[in-house]
Parts: structure tokens; C-alpha cells; sequence
């Protein structure tokens, strides 16, 4: 019979974005037969750190939901000879030696001061009493985010933004032209050499910040950090903005929709220029701008933009000004652009009634999860986005 | 979903947050009250070290939820921090609902944050305060100690950060409640204050308790329990509980109330029907056997009573029918287990109903109507069997159509058979226990009625006499007698049996042997209410056949005329006449023009607090001592105040009957018995049961 604490664990790991699956679970059960793992505690949580972890920020988390979920401890003084294969791989929390109190425990604290330098002495003090401090490493404590996308599903995702083109000097060998040149010739000739592929996919990101979005900050950055890692794009340029990218001028317009409670600004959609120039910063806390020409230069055929903006959907704001500035901006990049795709943190339920559900009338909008990060790649790749009323 | 008038800021703030968060934003939210404030990058870590795994799974969103609500101040720079009037209330609620240990681990993250995450390093302030908050949560006495040489040193010169620094830390740990102090003391304190405190500290009580019943984790049933008790009074507390109360139940769901024997306000008259169906069939059907009226000497009345206990709901409310076994809704067939399931319960009513219908008859099978003692037929048996019959025939028609057996379908037209003749005679002995009397102005009871009414009495009344003449049949004309003389007066309703001189009643439906009379001429206003509640009742037509719909008409025009002499005699100077039964003369007139004076009537009804009545019957032989019958009339209260709310809009009577129809279903749900014989959770008399039923199957 396998644990209790086994199956807390697997679940627990399954929760936190870890795909444990039957394979991994067989891997412990084979290292178990073969007699690793049965020293103790400590010997069995970092089998299934090998076995199960495939980043350092993965064998963190599965360390601290190992320490949480209450396995029992016990410490074999010599490593004995390999036991004998048992068919239940684990043993049963009851056969071993149990210490009470052990750290680690669900719900007890280590309070004993952390040794060493880890402890940093809080900086300065401004000339008061140095505070002590409390708490040691517990284990069952994590201090890495855990978003609901891990970077590997980003960078899963972003590699599909891919178009692969032979560019630049000729320096691989295309073995089949040269054979096909060969045998229709006779003659001996030097190979026939080609560009190399490579990814010309570029990508634009354009981050809302501040405000509703601040909730979402370490997320979008958590994303943006690894698509950069990962994206291998042939380049990848961030803007940030603040609810919108400018000021369209179109506030005359608003006077001119005939309907003051119909949301849609479908009857001067036509008359709203793209937008010429716009306040983009090229850092996260808005403060360094990023020049408006260098940004349209940026945009070509090939170049992919997407937007991250909640646009309204968090707060639930619906406005018709933001509506016709960001559909000016929408025009500046489907004019220039390839393709452009919308990406909302909030969850879908919240677009309706919203800036947001105008906005996705108009740009393919999903949200900011796998599943709408794949559907946006899709979109940026080439694949026709079907809105209710394209720009 | 709003607070009750006059709640405290922090409550209101949690009513508005309960109506529009999810359950999970405030879980966190009481987590996001242990620091000082928190960063999205702080607050996740809150999320995923403790509200990541069930029962309390918090998603992503609730992150966003929980720093755009309005929980929470943002402070600027990423910054946020909780309600201040709020955070001491979230405290206490994380402990509640997270256990004792939960604020030291998010003080343990949050020293583990601030150290090694490096937050905070160019904010020596924020640093210092949440490093000092989670020395606070964890070890109290090394806080305190820190901040006395703190102070010092600030006093000194030495250290940078000011004294308003100091001040509002200190303020910012002090909500921190300390270790020693249980997380029911709060209510503890309210409770002693609203139960031994005057005025306004006692309405401050409620509104305290209020407060301390939205605390995520509070235990809501103690608290709604106690304010339960002092919804009846008629005094600005009173008034504030209730409103408290209305918020509390309001947002039950919400609040994560079950079921508890405190929280029974709260609960619906749908669970409290379902409550009473198992209970009475719990102590009606044990090891096989059906049990007539168990803890109580069995009578026609009470076996009836306890068989309409079931057959009425079944009758009135479609869900609970009990007819069509496989159309039985579960939530009946739960609360009815102890009969069987749908298929066995339908067969053992319709068994039982034929055993009762033959129990009470004589051996040359007229119908017998007696009461616990006594061989005479009572006014409160026919009317409660009438009811009996009616809602049997109904029973068994359905069922029968449901039967494929001629076995059953025979037990089943012998049972309508039964039951017709049973309602036959029990309105043969209704008709026959309406009573006219009349006295002359001179003799004792006209005098006093001359001096209560004034000596326009006798003109007022004379008006509706020729009505009179159309009683043809049962007792109660009057054409021969002197009623239109000028120097007559009369009063009129049901006795408590067949009247003296009564004339049989001619019919064609077979009824048995017609009794001579026995009872007074006087009428019993018990008595007539009861009777007057059968006809109401009787709606049914379809059940009736010829000759029980001419009787029922008959008994219909005795109503009328009953309802209009007690409208005028009932009242004086445009109050009840304390002469009569308060409650009985409300139940009898009906007044719906006039609902005030029905709220003041049952008012003092209320406040009274004596619910027992009861009413003599004579003896067979004029040498017989007479006999009491009691009833508690509880449940007949509760079910007039219903009947008078349903007649108003006016806020104010509304505010006023809600009062004391909380008081008095308080009172009445107190009544039960609770001894483990098998009967728990009935009333002490099946005839308070069955009321009590009728209370609920009314409510819905």
C-alpha cells in the first residue's frame, strides 16, 4: 500500500504546475527497488528531487511540499545492503521509526536563529536596536513565485512563433542539390552551399502598466522574462504604456455616436486616424520614453505585436475615449504590422460590459493563460483571427 | 446586501465585501492583515505557502481581487495595505478559521520575505515595522521589550526614524490581539453587557455582536442565538437585534451556517416542516409497528392530528405530496425514512388511515368523535376530523391511481369510503354544534353587555337577524324564537359539542345514529375559532360529494354571520374587549380593514406570555363533574401574526409583527420536547404539533 503522504505529495506537486505523471511516479518506484532512497527522510526527498525536478526552482518547491506533507522520518544509521525489492516501493509510514517533534512537521515552527551569514542584519538599523530575527529556513516555507503558467509552458508556446527563413552568406551544404548537380553534370564540382535557417519571428510587446495592471506586474514580467529566455526570436522589443499608447484626438468624436448608451463605437470607427504619435517608456516604471518613430520603425511585415492590458476588465471601466484611443493604436499596428494579437490578465467572465469587450470586437483577445497564450501565438503566426469587426 | 442601520464602519465594510468578493479574497485577505502592508510579490507568496491546497484553494485572480477591492488601501509604490478599521477584525478571523498556529507561519514568511527576499532594504521604516510585526506575532514579550530600548534610543537622538514612526507601529502591532486572550472573549463580553447592561450599552452590545458574527470563522449560530432571545423586545435593542439578525440570516450562505439548534430563526419553515416530519415519524413508526399518538392517552383528536401531521403538507405544498410514490421528491422521502421509502410510506399512511377510520366508530358504525375522556361527541373532533377526511380522500385518490393490485386498490376504496362517511358525520356534528343564544337585555350577561357596548347594542345587532332564518338545517334558527324582540339579545359561534335540543340532520350520506345534545347554548370563542378554521379549510370541492357540499355551504353562511357578531361585539372603542379571548376574537373577525388594531390585540396577546386556554364540557348525565380541556395556543398565535403580515405594507406594522413572530416562533420552537423516549422534537400535545405544522405549511 502506498503512503498517505505519497499521494498528498504527487497532488500537491500536480497543483503547483508539476507535471508528475505515471512515468515519474514509476522512475521512484524503480529507484526504490534498487534500494536508493531508503536512508533516510533527507535520502528519499532528494530521489524525488532528481527523479522530478527539471530546474532549480523545481527542486525548491518539490523540498517544500515534501517537508509539508507530514512524511515520516527515520534515519537507517548504515547504509545496509540493497533490501530486498519490495512490490509496494514504499515503505509504510508505521514500519518506520518515527522522531517526535521533528522539523519540518506541518504547522510547527522552527524558531531557532539561521547560523551564518544567510542572516543579513537588517541594513543600517538608523541608530536602533538591532531586531532579532525569529525564524530559520523552513523548509515548508517557498519563496519563489508560482504563477499559473510556468516558464517552460511560456517558452513552450512562444517557440511556436517561428518563421524560419535562409538569410545572410551561404555557409551550409545542401547535400541534395549538390548530389542533383553532380549526377546531372558529371563533373566534380564544389558544393552547392546555402544561407542557414533561422528565426526571423520578431516580437512586440506592448505592457500596460500601473494602475489595475499592478496586480498583474510580476506576472507580465514573469512572462516577458521568459519569452525572452526562451522565445529564441530574432528580436524582441518591449514598450510599456499606461492605459493607452496616446491620445488619438478623436474626443470630437464621441459627440458624434448616435447611441450615448451603446458601447460601440462602430459608427466613427472608420474616421479614426491611426494614431501618429503616442507616449511609449521603454522601462517598467515608465520613466525612460521610448521614441514613438523608433517604435513604428520597429514595426515590419514580419513583426508580431502583442498587447498586455486588462483594458478596463479588471476595475470593470468602460470608456469610450479609451476605446477610440486604443483602436487608433490598433490601426497604427495592423497598418504596418503582420499580425496583433490582444492579451488580458483578466479572466474572460470579466471582459463583458467593459472597454475590454469593445476592444476584442475589433483585435483577437485572450486571456493571459496557456491555453490564451497558444491561441495568441496561433493569431501571430499567421492564422486568420476572426473577429466581429476587423480594423 | 446592506449592513443594519446604524452598524459599525468595519461591519458595513464586511456586509459590502461579503455581497460582492468571492469567499477566497477574504480568506486572503485575513492572511494580507498580518503585515504592515503588502507588494503583489509579498501577497503571492502569502497565496501559495497557505491557500494553495484544499479545503481553502485560492486561485490566481483573487490576487487582483483582493488589491482592487475595496479591503484594501494602496499606498503607492506597489504598496498596499488593509482596511485599518478592518485589520483587527480579519486577525481575529484568521485564527478563527485557519487555527491559532496560521498567524505565526504568515509572520514566519513574512520575516523570511523581508530578510531574504531583500523587500523593503530602501525603506528602513517598512523594513523595521514588518520586522518588528512578525517579532510581535511570534514572541509578544520580545516586542515589547524591542520597542521600550527603541524608544530610548529615539528619545536619545541616536536612531533616524521619528517618534510618529513609533507611534504607528505601535498602533499597527497592537492589533495584533494578544496570545492570552481567547478568540471568544469578544463575544463573551458583548453577551454579559446585552444581558446584564442598560439601554444604550445593551443596544451597543448588539451592534458589538453584529460585528463579531461577520468575522470570517465566527461561530455565527452561537451569536444569531443570542440576539434570537431579545428579538421580541419592544425597545431600541430589540429592534436593532432584529435588524442585526436580518443582515446575519441574509448572509448565511455566505457566513457558512449549518444547522445548529441555535440558529433555528434562521432556518427556513421548509427545514423546520422537514424537521417535524421526522420526528413525528421517527416517533410514530417503530420496529414495524405504527404507534397512535405516542406520548399522549390516544383520542380521536390526537390520533387525527397526528395523522394530518403528515397528510397536510403532503395535501398543500406539491414537492411533499406523498400520493405518487415515484413522483416523491427525496428531500420527503429523507425526512420520512423512518416509514420506509416512497412506495412502503404511501401503503402504511393508507393502513393506517383505514385503522383510525374503523378505530372510532361504535359497534353500529356511527362514527365517534370523543375526546381523551368522556363518551360525548366534541366540536373539536369534528372539525379536526372533517380536515382528516378531506385530506384522506385526497391521499387515497391519487394513490389509487398509481395501483396496479386489486388488492390495494380495494384497501384503497374502502379507505375513501370510510373517510366520506367520517366527513359526513363530522359536518352533521358541526351543524349540529352551532349554537344562537339569546337573553333578554334585563337578565345578567344583557345588562352587562348594555353597559360594555352601550344601548345601541341591541339596535346594531337586530340588524343581521332575518340572516338567521336561513339556517335550514343543523341548529341555530332562530325564527321561532323571539330574536327580533326589542328587548332581546344573542350571541352566537360553536360550542364544544352538540347543543342541547340540536335537530338531526336530514340527509341522504350515511352518518350513523344522531346523538341527542348535551352541550350549552353558550357559544366556546375556543371552540369556534377551531370550527372556523375547518371551513376555511375546506377548499377542496372536488373531495366533497352533493350532500357534504350543501352542509359545507350551511356551515359557510354560520361562519359569515359568526365573524360579522364578533366584529361588533368583539371590540370596543377600537380595541379588543378584554372581556374575550384576544386571540380568538382576532382569529374569529378576521379583520383585515383593520390590521393595527390586530397587531395592538396580539401584542398584548404576545406579552402576556400565558398560552394556555382551555374550555369545560359537561358530563353525559347532569350529575357528570365537568371536564377541562387545555390547549396551548402558541402555534394559533404565530399563524394569526403570519396572517396579519401578509395584510400590510406599512413598514413600520412590519417591523413590529416581525418582532414578535420571531418571539413567538422562538418561543414555540423552545416548546419541544427533548427527552430521548422517541418523541424529541414534537410538542408536549399532538394538537400543538399539528399546529405547528400547520404554521409551516402555511409559511411556504
Amino acid at each position: 500500500m502506498i503512503p498517505a503522504f505519497v499521494h498528498d505529495l504527487l497532488s500537491a506537486l500536480r497543483r503547483r504546475g508539476l507535471a508528475i505523471g505515471v512515468d515519474d511516479c514509476d522512475a521512484l518506484r524503480d529507484a526504490l527497488a534498487a534500494g536508493i532512497g531508503w536512508a533516510s527522510q533527507d535520502s528519499l526527498r532528494e530521489l524525488c528531487v532528481a527523479l522530478w525536478a527539471t530546474s532549480r526552482d523545481e527542486a525548491t518547491v518539490i523540498r517544500a511540499v515534501f517537508a509539508g506533507v507530514g512524511a515520516p522520518t527515520w534515519e537507517v544509521p548504515l547504509a545496509p545492503a540493497v533490501p530486498t525489492p519490495v512490490p509496494a516501493a514504499v515503505p509504510a509510514p508505521a514500519a518506520l521509526p518515527r522522531e517526535a517533534g521533528v522539523p519540518g512537521e506541518p504547522g510547527e515552527l522552527r524558531l531557532e536563529p539561521l547560523p551564518g551569514p544567510a542572516a543579513p542584519a537588517p541594513p543600517g538599523g538608523g541608530g536602533l536596536p538591532p531586531l532579532p530575527l525569529l525564524t530559520g529556513r523552513d523548509p515548508t516555507l517557498v519563496l519563489l513565485p508560482q504563477f499559473p503558467v510556468t516558464e517552460r509552458q511560456v517558452a513552450q508556446t512562444w517557440r511556436r512563433l517561428r518563421r524560419a527563413r535562409r538569410e545572410g552568406p551561404a555557409t551550409e551544404l545542401d547535400a541534395d542539390a549538390t548530389l542533383a548537380r553532380y549526377a546531372a553534370t558529371g563533373l566534380a564540382a564544389p558544393p552547392v552551399l546555402v544561407p542557414p535557417r533561422r528565426n526571423t519571428a520578431s516580437l512586440v510587446l506592448l505592457l500596460d502598466r500601473g494602475g489595475s495592471m499592478a496586480p498583474f506586474h510580476d506576472y507580465v514580467d514573469h512572462i516577458v522574462a521568459a519569452i525572452r529566455r526562451a522565445g529564441r526570436l530574432d528580436s524582441l522589443l518591449v514598450g510599456y504604456f499606461h492605459d493607452t499608447a496616446g491620445d488619438a484626438g478623436a474626443a470630437g468624436l464621441l459627440a458624434e455616436l448616435p447611441d450615448p448608451f451603446d458601447a460601440s463605437v462602430d459608427a466613427v470607427l472608420d474616421r479614426v486616424a491611426p494614431l501618429h504619435d503616442g507616449r511609449l517608456y521603454s522601462d517598467a516604471d515608465l520613466t525612460v520614453p521610448l521614441p514613438y518613430a523608433e517604435f513604428l520603425e520597429a514595426m515590419t511585415p514580419r513583426t508580431a505585436v502583442a498587447v498586455v492590458s486588462d483594458a478596463g476588465a479588471v476595475r470593470g471601466a468602460l470608456s469610450p475615449a479609451r476605446i477610440l484611443d486604443t483602436v487608433a493604436l490598433l490601426k497604427t499596428l495592423t497598418r504596418r504590422a503582420a499580425t496583433v494579437a490582444w492579451l488580458n490578465p483578466a479572466q474572460r467572465h470579466r471582459w463583458g460590459g467593459t472597454t475590454a469587450e469593445q476592444v476584442a470586437r475589433h483585435v483577437p483577445m485572450a486571456p493571459l493563460t496557456a491555453a490564451g497564450m497558444h491561441q495568441t501565438v496561433d493569431v501571430l503566426r499567421g492564422h486568420p483571427p476572426v473577429v466581429e469587426r476587423p480594423l | 446586501m446592506r449592513a443594519w442601520r446604524g452598524s459599525p464602519p468595519a461591519a458595513r465594510r464586511l456586509v459590502a465585501a461579503y455581497g460582492s468578493l468571492p469567499r477566497e479574497v477574504i480568506d486572503l485577505a485575513c492572511h494580507a492583515a498580518v503585515p504592515v502592508a503588502v507588494d503583489v510579490g509579498l501577497l503571492h507568496l502569502i497565496r501559495v505557502n497557505f491557500l494553495l491546497d484544499p479545503p481553502a484553494a485560492v486561485p490566481f485572480e483573487a490576487e487582483a481581487d483582493l488589491l482592487l477591492s475595496p479591503l484594501v488601501r494602496e499606498l503607492g509604490d506597489g504598496l498596499y495595505d488593509i482596511d485599518p478599521t478592518l485589520r483587527p477584525l480579519l486577525l481575529t478571523g484568521l485564527s478563527r478559521r485557519f487555527g491559532p498556529a496560521r498567524p505565526q507561519q504568515v509572520a514566519a514568511l513574512l520575516e523570511q520575505y523581508t530578510v531574504r527576499a531583500s523587500a523593503w532594504q530602501d525603506r528602513p521604516e517598512l523594513l523595521h515595522a514588518q520586522r518588528l510585526t512578525a517579532v510581535a506575532v511570534i514572541d509578544p514579550p520580545q516586542a515589547a521589550r524591542w520597542l521600550a530600548r527603541a524608544e530610548a534610543s529615539i528619545a536619545a537622538g541616536t536612531a533616524l526614524l521619528a517618534r510618529e514612526w513609533l507611534v504607528a507601529v505601535r498602533r499597527s502591532v497592537g492589533d495584533h490581539a494578544p496570545a492570552d486572550r481567547a478568540a471568544d472573549d469578544d463575544v463573551h463580553d458583548a453577551l454579559d453587557a446585552l444581558r446584564s447592561g442598560a439601554g444604550d450599552a445593551r443596544t451597543a452590545a448588539v451592534h458589538r455582536l453584529g460585528e463579531l458574527a461577520l468575522i470570517p470563522g465566527a461561530d455565527v449560530e452561537a451569536i444569531a442565538g443570542a440576539l434570537a432571545e431579545h428579538v421580541g423586545e419592544d425597545s431600541p435593542t430589540g429592534g436593532t437585534a432584529r435588524a442585526v439578525l436580518d443582515t446575519i440570516t441574509g448572509l448565511g450562505a455566505v457566513l457558512g451556517v449549518t444547522d445548529g439548534p441555535s440558529s433555528e430563526l434562521g432556518r427556513t419553515a421548509r427545514q423546520h416542516l422537514l424537521g417535524t416530519w421526522r420526528a413525528v415519524a421517527e416517533a410514530s413508526f417503530r420496529d414495524g409497528t405504527w404507534r397512535w399518538s405516542p406520548g399522549e392517552e390516544r383520542s380521536s383528536i390526537s390520533d387525527a392530528q397526528q395523522l394530518l401531521c403528515l397528510l397536510l403538507p403532503a395535501e398543500e405544498i406539491p414537492d411533499l405530496a406523498l400520493g405518487r410514490p415515484s413522483a416523491t421528491s427525496s428531500e420527503a422521502e429523507d425526512a420520512l425514512v423512518a416509514l420506509g421509502d416512497s412506495v412502503e410510506t404511501a401503503k402504511l399512511l393508507m393502513r393506517v388511515l383505514r385503522d383510525y377510520l374503523l378505530a372510532y366508530r361504535s359497534e353500529d358504525d356511527t362514527p365517534l368523535f370523543t375526546g381523551r375522556q368522556g363518551t360525548l361527541d366534541l366540536s373539536e373532533a369534528f372539525a379536526i376530523s372533517a380536515r382528516l377526511a378531506v385530506a384522506a380522500i385526497g391521499f387515497v385518490r391519487v394513490f389509487y391511481g398509481q395501483l396496479t393490485r386489486p388488492d390495494l386498490k380495494m384497501e384503497c376504496e374502502q379507505v375513501e369510503r370510510l373517510a366520506a362517511d367520517r366527513l359526513s358525520a363530522a359536518l352533521v356534528g358541526l351543524l349540529r354544534s352551532f349554537t344562537v343564544h339569546t337573553f333578554t337585555i334585563d337578565s345578567e350577561p344583557g345588562h352587562r353587555m348594555r353597559q360594555r357596548h352601550g344601548p345601541e347594542i341591541v339596535r346594531v345587532l337586530q340588524r343581521g337577524v332575518e340572516r338567521f332564518d336561513e339556517l335550514t338545517i343543523g341548529s341555530g334558527n332562530t325564527s321561532g324564537d323571539d330574536l327580533r324582540r326589542p328587548d332581546m339579545l344573542y350571541s352566537c359561534g360553536w360550542s364544544w359539542g352538540v347543543v342541547r335540543d340540536a335537530p338531526p340532520i336530514e340527509t341522504n350520506g350515511y352518518v350513523g345514529g344522531q346523538r341527542q345534545g348535551r352541550a350549552t347554548l353558550w357559544p366556546d370563542l375556543w371552540c369556534t375559532m377551531l370550527a372556523m378554521t375547518t371551513i376555511e379549510a375546506l377548499t377542496s370541492e372536488r373531495l366533497l360529494d352533493d350532500e357534504q357540499l350543501r352542509m359545507l355551504r350551511s356551515l359557510r353562511l354560520r361562519y359569515e354571520l359568526t365573524a360579522t357578531y364578533w366584529t361588533t361585539v368583539g371590540t370596543r372603542d377600537g380595541a379588543v374587549d378584554p372581556e374575550h379571548d384576544r386571540l380568538a376574537v382576532i382569529a374569529i373577525t378576521k379583520r383585515d380593514g383593520d390590521v393595527g388594531l390586530g397587531i395592538a390585540a396580539l401584542r398584548e396577546v404576545t406579552e402576556q406570555g400565558d398560552r394556555a386556554v382551555s374550555y369545560t364540557v359537561e358530563g353525559e348525565l347532569d350529575e357528570d363533574p365537568p371536564l377541562w380541556v387545555t390547549a396551548d395556543s402558541t402555534p394559533r398565535l404565530l399563524l394569526e401574526l403570519d396572517r396579519l403580515a401578509g395584510l400590510t405594507t406599512d413598514r413600520h406594522q412590519l417591523d413590529l409583527l416581525a418582532g414578535l413572530r420571531a418571539a413567538v416562533l422562538a418561543e414555540l420552537l423552545r416548546g419541544r420536547r427533548a427527552e430521548p423516549d422517541g418523541t424529541a422534537g414534537l410538542w408536549p400535545e399532538w394538537a400543538t404539533t399539528f399546529a405547528a405544522v400547520e404554521v409551516f405549511t402555511r409559511r411556504l
